[in-house]
């Protein structure tokens, strides 16, 4: 026998009045649980994922979209940049790395990113099968996307138009799957990588069908720029097949791409969707911002700002739920205290009775607190369980439509100061009714017996 | 050495109580008459260290109880004195061998098992052990009250109004238990009562109706 049984005895004599105040608190410290994963895990994918990216630059418009476009590829890009002036502050002295997109097409909604190799090294991707892509046309897809279509090496897909996967089919000019990602927990799982030049391929073949004699001469433009010897002689044969009278195994190459070969000045007229900068130097971030957005008819957006400027959109929706969690915290209070009050009525003559056994003061108000106490736990850590349930189900409800993934089994160091405000709980709502249990007069109790 | 000497106690500013000197060697017994609103109960708490009087003093074997202070009092309580009440207030959320348990732990003692179901034998009661108060008889539960105020040997058996709500035969039998149970822990005996039937039991007797004065 100790304080704990005699605590859980009277407890269990009032079951259902404390399983209902036990859930009351943990659905008050689910939601406060839910709220601490789901900030400490957005912001953690936030800033994971713009890690060694110090500004976008991207059409002029919203910077929140380019960002979310261009690092998080959640919303619509803001639009295209010309490459021929991108490539003026690829060269920028501030700049010491930047990587190009080229964003506009998914594969059944896994969006298809024309990049470069260095892309994917931001994200410290390595291939998990096969190779990188050589030529256009070829692709690599992340961990997700292999995983979600059951890609392998050599398969073809068709990308669709748009970001969406019920955009128009470029069904007639198929991307061969050349090698797989092994997963990184950054957005790169859920996408299809490419060379920069496939994007503008599948593009040129689809004007192709819809203005086949204006596109004709557009090669024929392209045609009389100066290119590489070997670019022109796959560029050639690329254009043989698609106006059908060449061989089936050209069709499948398209034009070799390397990491630079984009820049070559024939592309100039051509566009992308944005470049992720990276500065040479840190004083660049007050400057170089401000140069794009005077000077050039781009805009350059800051994650690190972005982000902190999203989160405090969001921090008004976190702060009114917060704001329910702690109504239904309160409330829980309430009930506890409003349960061991009763009880102490009803409990006047054990309490005697336990003085005259031989119970301290103390005693008796410790019986009490750990009443309160046991009920705070339970309801506290049930809450933590319910919290990890239920931002799991949010995850796999919402894993398809976003970017992100959420999990339920992550814990957090902060989740120990849940269980100790759960504890709070329990010491306030009990201290009233403990201290009731202090001072109850053991002689007048026995007389009125 | 049981002994009470000259103790009052005022309750408020009218109601003043006046107790008997008291003197008892171990393992006597005494039985204190008085009819309801004499002082008997105020005299029971006071000799259970439940009630510190205004004025007087109070030894047991050599304590001054009411000089100790109230943790160190309780403790002695638990240890040392055993208490009945007229309402046997077990704790109706334990069962009879948790409520054994509870006496020990509350006294500061070992946990002894055994004893309680030595004891329980004892008292006829050893087939309850496992059932909760409210499952038990009125007569059944007298003795499971008997058995937690004896189960950790107290040297003073206190009991307040133990036979009022019984019948002839049981309260004879009531008696006849709290002195076997007095006996075979070598404790002094005092019961209060307003019961004529039980003065047959006892060589000692004090008249409260007949020492107590109210002063109003």
């Amino acid at each position: 026998m100790n304080l704990m049984k005699l605590s859980l005895s009277y407890l269990r004599r009032r079951l259902l009045n404390t399983l209902l105040n036990v859930l009351l608190l943990s659905m008050g410290i689910a939601t406060v649980v839910l709220l601490l994963l789901f900030s400490f895990q957005l912001e953690d994918n936030l800033y994971k994922n713009a890690e060694g990216i110090d500004v976008v630059v991207g059409a002029k418009g919203s910077p929140i979209q380019l960002i979310l476009s261009s690092i998080y590829h959640i919303d619509s890009p803001t639009g295209n940049i010309n490459l021929g002036e991108a490539k003026q502050l690829m060269r920028h002295p501030m700049v010491a790395e930047s990587v190009p997109l080229a964003l506009g097409d998914n594969y059944r909604g896994f969006r298809i990113v024309g990049t470069t190799t260095q892309y994917h090294e931001k994200y410290a991707a390595k291939l998990l099968e096969g190779v990188l892509w050589d030529y256009e046309f070829e692709i690599v897809v992340g961990a997700d996307v292999a995983n979600t279509e059951n890609l392998n090496i050599g398969d073809a897909i068709y990308s669709s138009h748009g970001f969406t996967a019920s955009g128009h089919t470029h069904d007639d000019r198929a991307l061969i799957v050349t090698g797989i990602l092994q997963p990184t927990s950054t957005v790169i799982d859920g996408l299809i990588l490419t060379g920069v030049e496939t994007m503008w391929g599948i593009h040129e073949h689809h004007e192709h069908e819809d203005e086949h004699d204006h596109e004709h001469q557009q090669d024929n433009h392209h045609h009389n720029h100066s290119y590489e010897h070997v670019d022109e002689h796959h560029h050639n044969h690329g254009h043989v097949y698609e106006y059908q009278h060449g061989n089936n195994y050209h069709h499948s190459r398209g034009r070799n791409i390397t990491d630079t070969s984009f820049l070559n000045d024939h592309y100039n007229d051509e566009q992308i969707t944005s470049m992720l900068i990276r500065y040479s130097n840190p004083l660049a971030a007050a400057q170089f911002p401000r140069f794009v957005n005077e000077n050039t008819s781009m805009q350059a957006a800051a994650p690190a700002f972005e982000i902190t400027r999203l989160l405090n959109l969001l921090g008004v929706g976190i702060d009114a739920i917060r704001i329910f969690a702690f109504v239904l915290i309160f409330a829980s209070v309430l009930g506890i205290f409003i349960a061991l009050l009763n009880s102490m009525k009803e409990r006047k003559y054990d309490l005697a009775i336990m003085r005259t056994l031989g119970g301290s003061r103390f005693t008796l108000f410790s019986l009490v607190i750990v009443e309160g106490v046991l009920i705070s736990l339970a309801g506290g850590i049930l809450g933590i369980l319910f919290g990890h349930a239920a931002i799991e189900i949010v995850g796999r409800f919402f894993s398809e439509a976003q970017q992100f993934e959420v999990t339920g089994f992550v814990f957090i160091t902060a989740e120990w100061a849940v269980l100790a405000l759960a504890l709070i709980v329990g010491i306030i709502a009990s201290i009233i009714p403990a201290f009731m249990a202090y001072k109850t007069d053991i002689a007048q109790t026995l007389a009125k017996a | 050495m049981i002994s009470l000497k000259s103790v009052r106690h005022r309750y408020n500013s009218f109601t003043t109580v006046e107790l008997p000197d008291i003197n008892l060697i171990p393992g006597s017994d005494l039985l204190l008459l008085g009819l309801s609103g004499s002082g008997k109960s105020t005299l029971i708490h006071i000799l259970a260290g439940l009630l510190k009087p205004t004025e007087g003093s109070y030894t047991l074997l050599g304590t001054d109880l009411y000089e100790l202070n109230e943790p160190e009092r309780d403790q002695y309580r638990g240890k040392n004195i055993g208490v009945i009440f007229q309402q046997m207030h077990l704790i109706s959320t334990l069962n009879i061998f948790e409520n054994l348990k509870l006496a020990q732990y509350l006294a500061g003692l070992k946990p002894n098992s055994e004893m309680i179901e030595q004891l329980c034998a004892d008292l006829d009661v050893a087939d309850k052990l496992q059932s909760f108060p409210d499952e038990l008889s009125q007569g059944q539960k007298q003795r499971a009250s008997i058995a937690r105020a004896v189960v950790n040997k107290p040297v003073l058996l206190l009991a307040d109004e133990p036979t009022s709500s019984l019948d002839d035969l049981r309260s004879n039998d009531v008696i006849l238990l709290l002195k076997e149970q007095a006996e075979k822990n070598e404790a002094t005996l005092i019961i209060s009562t307003h019961d004529q039937r039980v003065k047959s039991h006892f060589n000692n007797i004090v008249d409260i109706d007949k020492i107590q004065k109210e002063v109003v």
